[in-house]
């Protein structure tokens, strides 16, 4: 075996090794995530009368209900059918009888035109922008936005209540019909995003003033590359040194959605959320807690090997 | 006086004078709702107009500011206090198993963050009192600030004099009053005022959802049920906004920095960024 | 233009594409389709008729279930699945007579075995409405269209009893049929029908048309979209995304100026049209005096609290400033519009203060209208030594604390679903489950019983009348405070607005405007 593909093997182990270790240590973490919903949903006390109205007052029907959503029984046979029927996508039923897994996938279609705005918005606005302060003289128009920058971590359900307000005053009556509906989604996902990406924003600029410094790009002016190719050349550097941001930036995002979608009233999963919160339906609540931190945990476990 | 310094002065006096608004009053009263100027645009009488029941719109903000203001303190002193014994627990045993209980237990629950349980407990539980609301935060907020401790505490445990201290016997408890507190202390300065600031926020989106005990005079609230009068009575709504702004304003860590960011040409110039990297990476 | 600007131009490009493709041409399709699009607040509890007791769930009830006969704002008998409903001159017996050729959504003929079930069901439900069937002792057929119903006791007003939705009439058996969300699995026969696999809960309910009601209009479509916000609801009906909105309080100055004391919408919705009609509906505060911070308040001082609250809260000024004129003051323990001029206290007692301050906690729904209205009762509240801090909550929560008397004083609204007077009395009468928001007086079970008994129409609402006078006078638990009108906003596209007497919009009867 010559050199090269003894390196590409070891390549090869240390990247599987890695991505072994991801998944278990992923897996594990799940594991207590999900136990740590169902305690606190289990600790929580359940209401009675919101399940059946006036049928609450008969105990019968209210035992029915209970047995319905899963809310009987000792709790350990609750947590491991509950467990059991995550491996099926089985998340339980809501209050009026929907499968949650049904209302779930009907939501997440109606949140995914603002998902993809934000993504946008976050991939494509605050890294570019932070790039270009990988210069070592920083112009006044740099320095403006970067302090504008400091505005942006404003709490995000006012970040959304400004957003609505000036859409329903300044934009909408004036504006085309058929154009509302796009900007009422585009101001929702940059409500979301505002402080996520200004976060990002900041945290790119910072570390790509930090990264101009180093002494090896000295070696690529030396070598007469253009600064946009340098810039190019270090993006994948600042990408990497940014990613134990990447969890809390998709976690800002998720909370962000709720209120961009209550205020807009977009009928998306964030919406949905707040409405489980207000009708107390256990099994939708315990179902977004837990898929919405096992996205942040999918996410944040990328930042470093475990 | 330099010119930054002048300016320093000047926003820090305007927003004390704010914040003692805001925490007496004796001076300014809560407002009563005046069934006789319902609805009211400003006026010299009220500055800031009225809600559409009849109440003072600046009154109503101060005590909304005032409440606000008090909460995110107990919860930021309960969270500071949660970490701080957690982390330095697990800080001061490194690699024990309390230790990686805490940081499973701690990545677990920056993964929810302290929203959306909080939003979840209190929603089923509406009579938490602010000080049990804030105790329920604290319980999945602590983490942030328990990483930041520990880490302290294990930098400064390896250094030479902690090490030589240990090893002549200096007692574990005079080791932490005086090596390990105030090396924490440092540390989570700065986290008093991001934690206010956050609380601030925590509780008006708490309010402004409509969960937790006692939200109908806090600013979140206030400002969603103004949502209802923007085209009827604007004001409300703007009053209520401005309030707090100020309100994050003067607790927003970064008004600090912005006020004490150095020039750009100068090496130093990103510590802002970098703060800001180094409290939200670690 | 160099490469970089290019490419800046095709990300710009990009990124308008997902912003300009959600824009749907709604009003065009809504056009095409001869859809009509109502904003509801939430989605309903349930469709099954006798199950239902919230708004949210009459409203699309009411489009999708039919009752025999419907009753205009003025009483007058509107025929729905009955052509007629003929009362024996001693009400110990009515006929009904079927509109043949009527059909439930899947099709089959309503039948009178389906109005003999139907009834027969509502009678031996658990609902605490009930009592519009108890009265009915048995059936016969007397042909294919004809059904003869014969009362233990005489009831003179089964057929405004009939009007009410809890009456509708279902296809017999289908209630036993497995459990389908929102209990649709109970057929109706209304003017539109459930459609298949397009009930989105939080989103949408879209319903077709059902070909077999008699009367047929020319709306194929009739969709209810879920919005929680009122201002939602007002911006989708301005963009021509919604073509009914309720308005309900604080929505009303919102979208409405008064304008020679008549409601008329705001210039931004210049386009809509107002639709106002009286409600059989009241607001009022309800004290819990079994709870143990009001029982210390002597029996005796009860009622002059109440007095002299009464004589505090400033009901005209709530009346027009959250409803701009839209409600009236109420000081009965029925609506204005059944008992006009009646009071409830006197004004020996208008002075009377608790010598001792309580705090006590006002608890309310979490809604703009029952918070609004809430922060108006809580300072004549404070006036009178009782110091109200106001707490909102969820409706489901709300009923909770209600039903077990957990609370100090609260706010409430009741819509009430049955026409007339008498029903009103059913929160003071004892085994009424509904007396658990009132107080069951002694002896008011009797009287009522009595007076639904009476054949002639005016001698029953007089005695109606004298009973609810007395219960005014001496119960020590409710405040009446307000009664508001049914306050409808409608785009052009929408015709054939039915309001019936008790204020309830029935969509039955729309129209789509060509």
């Amino acid at each position: 075996m010559n050199e090269a593909t003894a390196t590409s093997v070891r390549w090869a182990d240390k990247i599987g090794r890695r991505i072994v270790r991801y998944v278990l240590v992923l897996i594990v973490s799940l594991w207590f995530l999900h136990a740590f919903t169902f305690l606190l949903f289990f600790l929580l006390p359940s209401p009675e009368f919101g399940f059946a109205g006036w049928a609450g007052i008969d105990p019968s029907i209210l035992e029915a209900t209970r047995q319905r959503l899963g809310l009987s029984g000792p709790w350990y046979h609750r947590y491991f059918l509950h467990l059991g029927h995550l491996f099926h996508g089985n998340l339980g039923q809501t209050l009026t009888g929907y499968p949650v897994s049904q209302i779930l996938e009907s939501r997440l279609r109606a949140s995914t035109p603002q998902w993809i705005v934000s993504l946008f918005m976050l991939i494509f606005v605050p890294v570019p922008l932070g790039m270009w302060y990988c210069h070592r003289k920083i112009n006044g128009v740099q320095r403006f936005l970067y302090r504008l920058a400091h505005f942006g971590f404003i709490p995000q359900f006012l970040a959304a209540i400004v957003c609505d307000s000036l859409f329903i005053m300044a934009v909408a009556p004036f504006v085309p019909d058929s154009f509302t509906n796009g900007i009422r989604v585009g101001l929702a996902a940059f409500s979301g995003v505002l402080l996520p990406g200004a976060i990002l924003f900041i945290a790119t600029a910072a570390t790509a003033m930090e990264i101009i410094r180093q002494p090896y790009v000295r070696s690529y002016e030396a070598l007469g590359m253009s600064p946009s190719r340098i810039r190019l050349r270090l993006l994948w550097n600042v990408v990497r040194a940014l990613r134990p941001l990447l969890g809390q930036i998709v976690l800002a995002t998720v909370t962000g959605t709720i209120f961009a979608e209550l205020l807009f009233g977009i009928p998306g999963v964030g919406h949905l959320f707040i409405e489980s919160v207000r009708q107390q339906d256990f099994a939708l609540m315990q179902s977004y807690l837990f898929f919405s931190g096992a996205l942040v945990l999918a996410v944040s476990f990328a930042q470093r090997a475990p | 006086m330099n010119h930054r310094s002048k300016t320093q002065t000047v926003l820090m006096v305007l927003l004390g004078g704010i914040v003692s608004l805001a925490l007496l009053p004796a001076v300014i009263p809560p407002g009563d709702p005046d069934l006789l100027s319902l609805s009211q645009p400003p006026s010299l009488k009220h500055p800031m107009g009225t809600s559409p029941a009849g109440i003072d719109v600046f009154r109503l903000s101060l005590e909304a500011g005032r409440r606000a203001g008090l909460e995110a303190v107990l919860a930021a002193a309960l969270t500071l206090f949660l970490g701080a014994i957690i982390g330095g627990t697990a800080g001061i045993k490194p690699r024990s198993w309390f230790d990686y209980l805490q940081s499973v237990c701690a990545r677990v629950l920056e993964a929810t963050g302290p929203l959306l349980p909080t939003i979840c407990i209190a929603a089923v539980a509406p009579r938490l009192e602010p000080a049990s609301l804030g105790v329920v935060v604290s319980l999945f907020a602590w983490p942030p600030v328990a990483t930041v401790v520990r880490g302290e505490i294990i930098h400064e445990g390896e250094r030479l004099y902690v090490e030589a201290a240990r090893s002549i016997g200096v007692s574990p408890f005079r080791l932490f009053v005086a090596c390990y507190f105030p090396a924490m202390l440092a540390r989570l300065r700065p986290w008093c005022f991001g934690l206010f600031s956050a609380y601030v926020a925590l509780f008006g989106a708490l309010g402004f959802l409509g969960v937790g005990n006692g939200v109908e005079r806090t600013l979140g609230f206030l400002l969603f049920d103004s949502l209802g009068h923007l085209r009827g009575e604007p004001w409300y709504f703007i009053g209520l906004l401005v309030a707090f702004l100020v309100l994050l304003g003067v607790a927003a860590p970064f008004v600090r920095s912005l006020l004490s960011v150095p020039s750009f040409d100068s090496p130093d110039f990103g510590s802002s960024g970098e703060r800001v990297k180094r409290v939200l990476t670690e | 233009m160099n490469r970089r600007s290019i490419l800046f131009f095709l990300l710009a490009v990009v990124a308008a594409v997902p912003l300009v493709s959600c824009n749907r041409t709604e009003k065009l399709e809504n056009a095409a389709q001869r859809r009509l699009v109502i904003a509801v607040p939430a989605d309903p509890v349930t469709l099954d008729p006798v199950a239902m007791q919230e708004v949210n769930s009459a409203a699309i009830g009411n489009a999708i279930h039919a009752c025999l006969i419907r009753l205009d704002p003025k009483g007058k008998i509107v025929p729905v699945l009955a052509d007629a409903i003929e009362l024996s001159p001693d009400a110990m017996g009515a006929i009904i007579k079927l509109h043949a050729g009527a059909k439930f959504w899947d099709g089959s003929e309503v039948r009178v075995e389906d109005v003999q079930a139907s009834l027969q069901r509502l009678k031996e439900s658990a609902s605490p409405l009930k009592w519009i069937a108890d009265r009915i002792e048995g059936f016969t057929k007397r042909d294919e269209h004809q059904l003869q119903v014969r009362f233990r006791l005489p009831e003179p007003d089964f057929v405004k009893l009939m009007a009410n939705l809890q009456a509708a009439i279902v296809k017999s058996g289908s209630e036993k049929q497995p459990k389908q969300p929102f209990d649709t699995q109970v057929i109706g026969a209304g003017a539109f029908m459930p459609a298949v696999g397009q009930m989105e809960p939080g989103v949408a309910f879209t319903l077709k048309v059902n070909p077999g009601f008699p009367q047929q209009g020319n709306v194929e479509t009739l969709v209810f979209a879920v919005m929680p916000d009122t201002q939602n609801q007002l911006e989708a009906l301005r963009a021509g995304r919604v073509d009914i909105v309720r308005l309900r309080g604080p929505a009303i100055a919102e979208a409405c100026v008064l304008s020679r004391g008549v409601l008329k919408p705001r210039p931004v919705f210049a386009a809509a049209q107002v639709a106002s009609a009286p409600a059989s509906e009241l607001g009022f505060a309800v004290f819990n005096w079994s709870h143990a911070k009001l029982a210390s308040i002597p029996v005796d001082d009860r009622r002059k609290l109440l007095e002299s609250l009464a004589a505090r809260v400033p009901r005209q000024a709530l009346s027009d400033s959250l409803y701009l004129g839209a409600a009236d003051p109420a000081t009965a323990i029925a609506p204005p519009s059944t008992v006009s001029g009646q009071q409830s206290f006197g004004n020996e007692s208008v002075n009377f203060k608790l010598t001792t301050p309580i705090k006590l906690t006002l608890l309310s729904a979490n809604d703009e209208l029952a918070r609004q209205f809430a922060t108006f009762v809580a300072p004549s509240c404070k006036e009178v030594g009782l110091e109200v801090e106001p707490r909102f909550v969820e409706v489901p929560k709300l009923v909770e604390e209600l039903l077990k008397r957990e609370f100090e004083i609260s706010t409430l609204y009741f819509e009430m679903p049955v026409a007339g007077i008498g029903p009103w009395t059913m929160f003071f009468e004892e085994g009424n489950p509904f007396a658990v928001f009132g107080e069951p007086l002694p002896g008011v079970k009797e009287k009522v019983q009595a007076a639904r008994s009476l054949v002639d129409e005016a001698r029953r609402n007089q005695a109606y009348a004298e009973i609810v006078s007395e219960i005014s006078r001496k119960q020590v638990t409710w405040l009446p405070v307000v009664s508001r009108r049914t306050v409808l906003l409608s785009s052009h596209r929408a015709e054939g607005l039915f309001i019936d007497a008790c204020g309830t919009p029935v969509w039955s009867f729309l129209r789509f405007h060509e």
